[in-house]
């Protein structure tokens, strides 16, 4: 095509315009669906919130639904006690599962590498599995496996191990509870980045730390884990994400409770608007939840340095 | 230290990785076994305590499932949403993510980040926007209604995964395949495409788990014609009995196409997910 | 019988029906029965059935036993009107979320729902379709054929936004009395006499719980508005206490007799119930009965008795038994009950063809047809009182639940019941939980929920 003339005007001469067009401004054309898409997904609901978190929305008082209230949302969704209980267990839950699952992920990743025979393929499949499992079914399940009365959990660990099992969905262990079962269903995301990364440490890298008779932990701490920054870093972050905005398996196996022992920020922004029927707060406490994630993930990206985590 | 000793230190090691490896196995595939082993009992028995450890199985829930027509067509809906939205979040994403990659962007990190925000808000937390929007253009209960949102999910994990993976790739290969007379996209499609062919398989089969056992969206979204799979098992938790038979069979049913995808792709899987390392010089 | 379409319809249309009978195991037997059904009284009442020929309802129904009482009946309401039903089925949390939805944006998808708590809030905030219109339209029904009367008080009340309005808000579909279910085999074993008052109920709990290895007693314990407080809601009343001595000033959950019973409640579930009793659901509570891994479960829904005793579900179920809440000393006997109303929205394209299905799935003929397949919740007296009715379920039963459901005392539903009863639900189940006390947590309770009202 790049060599027709331009002698004749009409289709032909249209096209090759429309071909250079294509062309020169390629990556215009490749960023432009995205984009797009994009900006109808993020900012049509991101400016429907901050509608909703100006005015009265509160459903159950329709008179004066609809009016501008300024910051009062915010006001009344902060002040209240219990926010910041959700707040605390947020942050909890978050750390907590993201740190047990990156250590397991990684610890688990680096002896399947090391498996020399046929049951690499095995554990690999098998370890990735726990994702595949629909919240629902997990959460629901799950609330009767880990029954007290009816539990086979409960009844393993009793008959296996010497000690009564904890009762695991009472208030003193729910939030432990919610990290582990997250951990069960999550560990095998970080697992399979963690194994892929590994795999792809060259050879001779490794090779040569061993010459020099460095200890395993070394060749890991200096080694295998500068060189697998980047990609640490980035499943971190997704997986820090994804915790964030976790709900239907806390809200389905705990409720949040008993009381507010479980009760993370998800589950009060569904009972504000839901439950409360007050769609102000609830976007308020969005809002803020969304700022406060944004600004976590961009110093976390500033700290490690953009351009370091891919050259 | 005699060579015998390190030997045997080797095998200990060996077998010490073992037995915590296949440990691990356990506890992740016992849930599912579980379950598995619900499916196959009476309801009397499922909950019985202590367990019934050996049982003949029944398999009158699976023939109940499969009875139910309205069980195959909430999977085909499911298949054909779900798939659809992973086509359409690669189609979109990975052009996206390679003029990222490869091009000057102004405020790349900021783009960056604001693409990770479209998934960093619980879906209770917008769906009302969504909801009034979808009820607006009649896209309620619509399967390119549901597509749609589906594709919201993931499009921050393709663009993030993809852009790493491009960013791996060296520009060389390109400039080579434009010295030999391709255009600019010819490059991406025959040189770049086939390179990130595994990082494209690893993205389309996490984006499909997503898709998979997605629930608030598809939950508010749909109405009776478009049901997806995970909302159809739903009806097992009843207001007076949940049918644990049943729901136990719906969800290892429902697993099912994913253990069946993570086996044919398990291979990709691992080296897809490198986030592009593995090709650095 | 067209069932050939029908099954067709279902592939066709995604409405969850055809599972719901396949779920409830025996679809032989129950389309046999449609044939008793007889439709011929139905249309001879005065009302203009076939006015909306040709159009289609959407159906927004909880994943309620009604609806696999109903299933079969939905070709019978077919030919009546030539109208064509598609069902959104849906578990109780996962409904609301849908119906919040749908109904506060004014979304307009479901043309009947189920509706409970949000009633009054739905009524208030002019969202439901009041039916006085419809009730009062000579073409539209028939009070000779209806017979509003035959339905229980308890259920008309909670048709009026739940006792707080003069205007029709929907009509009862079923109606559940709280009743005490306990172990026949195990009272027989241990000499133990049917309670009457709470003392002696505890009495009996303590006894089993102390020489079996199971808790004495299991009831709900988790949050929810419409989960643990459903039933304390009952204690309170028999203790004589009252919520909302004064609207919206007092609300009554930190009086003496509110406080005793929240003690009463607490205390029982934390030395006799299962140690993640706080966690508890309905659900639990069904199971660890039906396993036989509890001696009383205390109180709940009489309806749940037709899962109690069905053998195919439980190796105890032929040692279920059944009795009348009981009543604290000097108390009074108060047993809560839970009416589901089918209500119809502002929003909905076409109110009136809802109403003619609201009529037919509430009226005598369905009532008592479903009583003839042992539908445990109906809602007219009359349905209670066939003798077909009382083989069916038992006399005991019967007995227990006229007796409970006459006189029941419902909750009010005010405005904001979702948003204090949640609130409220929290604090009770931190203090079954352990976490606090009783006293606190009823304190923190009123002062939330004056708070919230005002």
């Amino acid at each position: 095509m790049a060599t027709e003339t331009e002698t004749t005007l009409g289709t032909r001469g249209y096209r090759k315009r429309l071909t250079e067009l294509w062309q020169e401004y390629l990556p215009v054309w490749f960023m432009l669906p995205m984009a797009l898409f994009l900006v109808v997904v993020t900012f049509f609901p991101g400016a429907y919130n901050i509608y909703l978190g100006l005015t009265n929305w509160d459903l159950t008082n329709p008179a004066t639904t609809g009016t501008f209230i300024g910051l009062d949302n915010f006001a009344s969704a902060w002040g209240r006690g219990s926010t910041w209980v959700s707040v605390r267990n947020t942050f909890v839950f978050v750390f907590g599962s993201l740190a047990l699952q990156t250590t397991l992920g990684f610890v688990l990743a680096a002896l399947v590498a090391g498996v020399t025979n046929g049951m690499k393929t095995v554990y690999r499949i098998g370890f990735i599995l726990p994702m595949a499992a629909a919240p629902v079914a997990l959460a629901t399940m799950g609330q009767i496996m880990l029954n007290q009365e009816l539990g086979i959990i409960p009844y393993l660990i009793e008959t296996v191990l010497p000690v009564s099992s904890p009762a695991f969905l009472s208030g003193q262990y729910s939030l432990l509870t919610v990290i582990l079962v997250d951990t069960w269903n999550w560990t095998p995301f970080m697992f399979i980045v963690f194994y892929a990364g590994l795999t792809s440490v060259p050879t001779d890298l490794k090779e040569a730390a061993k010459v020099d008779g460095a200890p395993l932990w070394r060749i890991y701490a200096h080694i295998i884990i500068p060189y697998m920054k980047p990609l640490i870093f980035v499943a971190v972050l997704i997986r820090m994400i994804d915790l964030f905005r976790e709900f239907g398996m806390i809200y389905s196996l705990t409720g949040g409770g008993p009381g507010t022992s479980s009760r993370v920020l998800s589950i009060q922004v569904f009972e504000m608007g839901f439950i409360g029927s007050n769609l102000g707060t609830a976007a308020a406490v969005s809002i803020v939840y969304l700022v406060f994630v944004i600004a976590l993930c961009t110093i976390a990206i500033i700290k490690v340095g953009f351009e370091g985590v891919w050259d | 230290m005699s060579a015998i000793s390190t030997d045997r230190r080797r095998q200990l090691k060996e077998v010490g990785r073992h037995v915590v490896l296949f440990g691990w196995l356990l506890f992740a595939l016992f849930p599912f076994l579980w379950i598995l082993s619900m499916s196959l009992k009476s309801t009397a028995d499922a909950l019985a305590m202590p367990p019934e450890w050996i049982f003949v199985p029944t398999f009158e829930n699976y023939i109940e499932l499969m009875r139910d027509p309205e069980f195959a067509y909430a999977l085909g809906n499911s298949f054909l949403v779900v798939g659809g939205s992973v086509l359409i979040v690669l189609l979109i994403g990975i052009p996206g993510a390679y003029a990222i990659s490869r091009y000057d962007i102004p405020a790349e990190r900021d783009v960056m980040i604001w693409i990770l925000s479209s998934r960093m808000l619980p879906p209770v937390a917008v769906i009302v926007p969504f909801f009034i929007l979808y009820n607006r253009l009649g896209l309620l209960d619509t399967r390119i209604g549901l597509t749609f949102m589906l594709t919201t999910i993931n499009i921050a994990i393709v663009v993030w995964v993809m852009k790493a993976f491009f960013d791996g790739i060296p520009v060389a290969l390109e400039e080579a395949a434009m010295v030999d007379g391709a255009t600019r996209f010819q490059a991406f499609r025959k040189v770049v495409l086939p390179a990130a062919l595994p990082g494209i398989i690893a993205v389309a089969i996490i984006s499909f788990i997503f898709g998979w056992i997605e629930l608030v969206f598809s939950l508010v979204l749909t109405g009776t014609e478009t049901r997806t799979a995970p909302i159809y098992m739903y009806q097992f938790i009843g207001s007076r009995q949940i049918d644990w038979g049943m729901l136990a069979a719906a969800s290892s049913v429902l697993v099912m196409p994913i253990v069946l995808f993570l086996i044919l792709v398990n291979k990709y899987l691992a080296a897809g997910l490198s986030f592009g390392v593995a090709l650095k010089e | 019988m067209d069932s050939k379409r029908r099954t067709f319809m279902k592939a066709v249309s995604a409405g969850t029906v055809g599972a719901v009978a396949g779920l409830a195991g025996c679809l032989g037997e129950e389309d046999a029965d449609v044939d008793d059904f007889d439709l011929s009284s139905i249309e001879e009442a005065d009302i203009d059935w076939e006015r909306h020929e040709g159009e289609d309802l959407t159906l927004g129904f909880v994943e309620h036993p009604f609806v696999d009482n109903f299933e079969p009946l939905e070709s019978q309401f077919e030919d009546l009107t030539g109208m064509t039903l598609s069902w959104d089925v849906l578990p109780e949390s996962e409904f609301r979320t849908q119906r919040d939805t749908d109904v506060t944006t004014e979304g307009g998808t479901w043309d009947v729902f189920m509706a409970d708590q949000v009633v009054t809030q739905y009524y208030e905030s002019d969202w439901l379709q009041p039916l006085d219109g419809y009730f009062d339209d000579d073409d539209l029904y028939d009070e000779e054929w209806y017979e509003t009367d035959d339905i229980f008080e308890a259920s008309i009340e909670a048709c009026h936004a739940a006792g707080t309005a003069d205007e029709w808000t929907g009509l009862p579909i079923t109606v559940e009395a709280l009743t005490l279910f306990y172990r026949e085999d195990l009272y027989e074993e241990h000499d133990l006499e049917v309670p009457e008052t709470m003392n002696e109920m505890l009495e009996n709990i303590e006894t089993i719980h102390e020489n079996e290895d199971m808790p004495g007693v299991v009831a709900r314990g988790e949050r929810g508005y419409g989960m643990n407080i459903f039933i304390l809601n009952s204690y309170i009343r028999s203790w004589g206490g009252e919520l909302w001595e004064e609207y919206p000033e007092e609300s009554g959950l930190d009086s003496d007799e509110a406080i005793e019973a929240a003690e009463f409640y607490v205390d029982m579930l934390q030395e006799y119930g299962p140690g993640d009793a706080a966690s508890y659901e309905w659900s639990d509570a069904l199971a660890t009965m039906q396993q036989g891994s509890a001696g009383h479960f205390a109180v709940d829904a009489n309806l749940f008795h037709a899962d109690l005793t069905d053998p195919d579900e439980s190796p105890v179920a032929e040692d279920i038994g059944v009795a009348e809440m009981p009543v604290p000393e000097g108390g009074q006997f108060a047993p809560n009950a839970f009416t589901w109303q089918i209500s119809t929205q502002q929003a909905s394209d076409n109110p009136e063809a809802a109403w003619l299905f609201m009529l037919f799935a509430t009226s005598q003929e369905v009532q008592e047809w479903m009583g003839e397949q042992g539908a445990p919740f109906l809602t007219r007296a009359s349905a209670w009182e066939t003798d077909e009715y009382r083989d069916h379920v038992g006399e005991e039963f019967a007995d227990v639940s006229m007796n409970s459901l006459e006189g029941a005392i419902g909750d009010e539903f005010d405005v904001y019941y979702p948003e204090w009863g949640e609130e409220y639900s929290t604090e009770l189940q931190a203090a079954i939980d352990g976490s606090q006390s009783a006293e606190e947590a009823m304190q923190n309770a009123a002062e939330t929920a004056e708070d919230i009202v005002n």
